[in-house]
């Protein structure tokens, strides 16, 4: 079946009941579908075998250092937004044993790895999550060709290119969620293959790329309605004026950069647990740390990357000691990082809306309120320039 | 799932008077088949127990080390000096207060097992109360018993080279110590939170998630994150992180509706006598008895 | 006039993978001081002694099976890359084992990282070295090179300063380099010995001996970090400008390419776009505490 509008850059229309096909059209081809399931009353992201497995009728309840799942339209099947994980887990796993190898004389004999990359399809991709997954390309330079071999981060490079993304527009914004403020959702612009937008009947389906299309042929997809679009528009837009939270952008950089001193970040340090869930839940966040084991008997030696936080006291150990031996020290730098310096070192923010750094939080604290607090109390505060009525 | 064990870093502990200890690597490897002896003080045996079950490693073990002095698990004794001496329990009574400076001795590394040993453990909760009293109340004949005040842990009798935490010890976290000494690396024992070994294994978090009273932004990682793993709030068995942030949980429980009583007796269970942990309860001691 | 090679960035060299690293003996290990050794180390594949190259400042992770890795600067001759020098001291457990290792140990390298000392930018100029400590040896390949192109630069003026005579690094070296002529070699030390004919006291002072025309003068300074500050002030004060002072800097590293986080400097990572930084570059968070 073909219509004029299946076509890159098209939009079509996947009847609710053909959610399940995709699964099953997307396993067919090889893929490890990734989606979201409900699991120990959250939102995670697990292996999907059909498309039964996808929550639905529920919405989550998310607010600062808090998150329930509660019963929702019985119909719909993403009327919550993101859960603690993210495609981050898959791309740039937590613990990965990047090689074993022995000493031979005088060569290293690889006993085991480089690791194997796996083919994976995302359902539920939320409009934050594929800006993460562009900061992320960046950071790793899965974007750059130029990127030299001993300096390639091959497993998230490889897996990033295998991959494919189905995101889901968000209709009901979360409790946490700033990505307007980002200009990164709720709407997914682009970095997709197929995007939907979820009403009562099925999915507003934007196609994104040839292997988008080619899906789409497999799939009962038909010619959207005028008022089906009208109306998938007009639910997006009422999610763009209902975010949880906001943060001003406006010069935020420089205001950062001049705030070094600033009384908040003592003020934050009292709060900050320095646990280090932020960065374990952000969709960006990149640290890791390679590290050798040995057995116990035999030559052996496993080289393992884990996941790092920079709330840790030793991540920034030197032969004089840590470098950021408070919590003050250390919550400024992570807050800079996302809000401010990635903008030097990466060209883009480092902050993508998804507000899982506040739901997480055991203690709630919400960096849109903190760089809110910064900009209030700024001694270089500048009250902006209103336009003189004409 | 295995444990995960830990990133990076060097380890001071927080709060312990052996934390200087940890800051440093290990200066030489130990020479091959270095020779192990394992001590057992005031304890359950649960430690030493967790080095009989490396099972499979258990095999490794001997093969790697010589295990020189270990009553639990054989009877045969060599004689001292040893290259690493493992300890297990805390030192509750006179003789126990000798044994140790002996034991100091005869061990060129000496390595605390466990919560009793490296915090006190369990028997510690006696420091907050008349010991006198546990006596009379326990036993029907008092006066054949000898023990002291406090029980306390092996850092403040002699010097400390290394600790594990944990009630029990860690498995993975024994065979990292043994296979990174026999290397010369300094051993990959983190002293960060637990929340991050949480979150890496995905784990729903039952603080956020379900209002538990999770004691893990406190805690310091180890065990894979175990209870959480279960579905169980962490109760802190490994003890206080590096730089715990006690008050500001303290305030989320008590603003979840917990008492400060509810909130010291969480802080005073294995570890309750470990520095951080002993301010904390003793704060929210003093908020129970409204002397805030 | 001479020809100055070319100062692009070398491509770093490793196994079959980013993380696994190649494979190179120990040569040599020359005892420096108490606590301080140089390695003298050489590729085990006769091909990448032939391929590598290195920018002076820059570092490679030195791998120690088993243990990990320690990022290190290089000390020797960037025109001579058959064999590198790593000037290493013995203070954590990858630099205690490559000492247990000794000569015939095989050790693994990945490299070479970061940015170097800006030998694009000395042409005409006078050079002035100034180091505290260790901070001599990412320092000397920068002196290699100036002899190698002595007639490429006006004065050089070295000034080093360390603890006691018994501590400097490259003893014999510096005498011979203080007699050659070609450079101004002062040496001062914290606490001298009966033999010790020479200054006593911080390196900074050594300072005030010289003469240089500010403007047209080029500082590169390593050494701790308070070193670091009083001598990148200290410059500025006599009105070198800003852009002329380079300071190399020290920061946990994993990766050494800008991809793991740890070395983190405010918008710079110490692996990528230093360790050798430019002081007008960094003045912002220079003297700012735990960025």
């Amino acid at each position: 079946m073909s219509h004029p509008t299946l076509a890159i850059g098209g939009t079509v229309f996947l009847p609710r009941s053909a959610l399940r096909d995709l699964v099953t059209v997307l396993r067919k081809r090889g893929f490890t579908v990734i989606g979201p399931t409900q699991v120990e009353g959250v939102v995670a992201l697990r292996p999907l075998t059909s498309g039964q497995e996808l929550p639905r009728g529920v919405r989550d309840e998310q607010g600062p250092g808090h998150y329930r799942l509660v019963p929702g339209e019985p119909d719909l099947s993403f009327e919550y937004v993101v859960g603690p994980d993210s495609p981050k887990r898959k791309f740039f796993p937590p613990v990965l044993n990047l090689f074993q190898f022995h000493v031979d004389r005088e060569s290293f004999v690889l006993d085991a790895g480089p690791p194997q990359v796996p083919k994976l399809a995302f359902l539920g991709v939320r409009p934050c999550e594929l800006a993460a997954i562009k900061v992320q390309d960046h950071v790793f330079g899965a974007d750059d060709p130029r990127t030299v071999r001993c300096e390639s981060e091959t497993y998230y490079c490889e897996s990033r290119r295998e991959s494919f993304l189905v995101a889901v527009n968000c209709t009901r914004p979360g409790g946490t969620c700033f990505c307007a403020s980002m200009e990164t959702g709720p709407a997914a612009k682009d970095g997709f293959d197929l995007a939907l937008t979820e009403l009562r009947q099925g999915f507003i389906t934007a196609v994104g790329s040839v292997r988008g299309l080619e899906i789409c042929h497999d799939l009962p997809v038909r010619e959207p309605s005028g008022a089906e679009l009208e109306l998938a528009e007009l639910k997006l837009h009422i999610a763009h004026e209902h975010m949880g939270c906001t943060l001003d952008t406006q010069g935020l950089k420089d205001l950062l950069d001049q705030s070094l001193d600033h009384p908040q970040w003592a003020d934050v340090a009292k709060r900050c647990l320095s646990c280090g869930n932020c960065t374990m839940v952000c969709p960006t966040c990149f640290c890791s740390t390679v590290s050798d084991s040995t057995e116990l008997a035999g030559p052996k030696v496993m080289r393992t990357r884990r996941w790092e936080s920079c709330f840790t006291h030793q991540f920034s150990a030197t032969t004089a000691g840590p470098v950021r031996n408070t919590i003050r020290g250390r919550y400024r730098h992570w807050l800079r990082h996302k809000l401010g310096t990635w903008w030097d070192q990466f060209g883009m923010s480092g902050c993508v809306g998804c507000g899982r750094c506040i739901t997480w939080c055991p203690v709630g604290i919400d960096l849109t309120a903190e760089a809110a607090q910064i900009r209030a109390h700024s001694q270089n505060s500048v009250p902006p320039v209103e336009e003189a009525p004409v | 799932m295995p444990p995960d064990p830990p990133a990076s870093g060097k380890s001071p502990a927080p709060g312990n008077s052996a934390s200087h200890s940890q800051e440093e690597a290990p200066r030489a490897a130990i020479r091959p088949r270095p020779k192990l002896a394992v001590y057992k003080f005031s304890s359950c045996d649960g430690c030493q127990l967790s080095l009989l079950n490396l099972e499979d490693e258990l095999l490794d073990l001997v093969g790697a080390v010589e295990v020189a002095y270990f009553l639990e698990a054989r009877r045969q004794v060599q004689p001292p000096p040893y290259d690493v001496g493992l300890v297990e329990g805390s030192i509750s009574t006179p003789e126990e207060e000798d044994r140790i400076r002996q034991v100091r001795r005869d061990c060129r590394m000496l390595v605390t097992i466990g919560a009793c040993a490296t915090s006190g453990g369990i028997q510690a909760l006696r420091n907050w109360a008349d010991v006198g009293d546990y006596v009379a109340a326990v036993y029907a004949q008092p006066k054949y018993i000898h023990t002291l005040e406090t029980a306390t842990p092996i850092a403040s009798h002699v010097f400390v080279d290394f600790e594990l935490r944990g009630c029990p010890v860690n498995h993975g976290q024994l065979s990292e110590l043994v296979s990174a000494l026999l290397v010369g690396r300094k051993p990959n024992i983190p002293t960060h939170s637990l929340c991050v070994e949480c979150k890496r294994r995905g784990c729903a978090c039952l603080l956020v998630a379900h209002g538990e009273p999770c004691l893990g932004p406190i805690t310091q990682a180890g065990c894979g994150a175990l209870c959480p793993a279960a579905g169980r709030a962490c109760y802190g068995c490994f003890g206080p992180m590096e730089q715990p942030n006690i008050l500001s949980l303290g305030s989320r429980f008590l603003a979840d509706g917990r008492s400060a009583r509810e909130v010291k007796r969480a802080l005073r269970q294995f570890n309750g006598y470990l520095e951080p942990f002993k301010q904390g309860s003793d704060h929210y001691e003093r908020l129970e008895q409204g002397k805030h | 006039m001479i020809q100055i090679q070319s100062i692009g960035r070398p491509e770093p060299i490793c196994g079959m993978d980013t993380w696994v690293p190649v494979p190179a003996r120990i040569l040599e290990v020359r005892e420096e001081n108490f606590n301080t050794r140089t390695f003298i180390l050489q590729f085990v594949d006769a091909k990448l002694r032939e391929m590598y190259r290195f920018v002076p400042g820059q570092f490679n992770m030195i791998y120690l099976s088993g243990v990990g890795e320690a990022a290190i600067s290089i000390s020797s001759n960037p025109h001579q890359t058959q064999t590198l020098a790593h000037t290493i001291r013995l203070v954590g457990s990858v630099t205690r084992a490559i000492d247990r290792l000794g000569v015939g140990g095989i050790v693994g390298l990945r490299g070479p990282f970061g940015h170097g000392w800006p030998m694009d930018k000395l042409e005409g100029k006078d050079v002035v070295i100034l180091a505290g400590g260790i901070g001599l040896a990412p320092l000397r390949p920068v002196i290699y090179w100036l002899l190698h192109h002595r007639e490429h630069v006006k004065r050089v003026v070295i000034l080093y300063g360390c603890r006691t005579p018994e501590d400097r690094l490259y003893a014999r070296e510096l005498e011979a380099w203080a007699e050659n002529g070609a450079l101004d070699v002062l040496v001062t030390v914290d606490n001298a010995t009966r033999e010790w004919t020479g200054p006593v006291g911080v390196v900074t002072n050594l300072m005030r001996r010289i003469k240089v025309s500010a403007e047209h003068t080029v500082v590169m300074v390593c050494g701790p970090r308070i070193l670091n500050r009083v001598a990148a002030w200290n410059f500025l004060q006599l009105h070198v400008p800003p852009t002329q002072v380079y300071v190399s800097l020290e920061r946990n590293m994993n990766c050494g390419f800008g991809r793991c986080g740890h070395c983190q400097y405010g918008p710079k990572f110490v692996c990528r776009d230093g360790p050798v930084f430019c002081f007008a570059d960094i003045a912002d968070i220079f003297a700012k505490e735990e960025i």
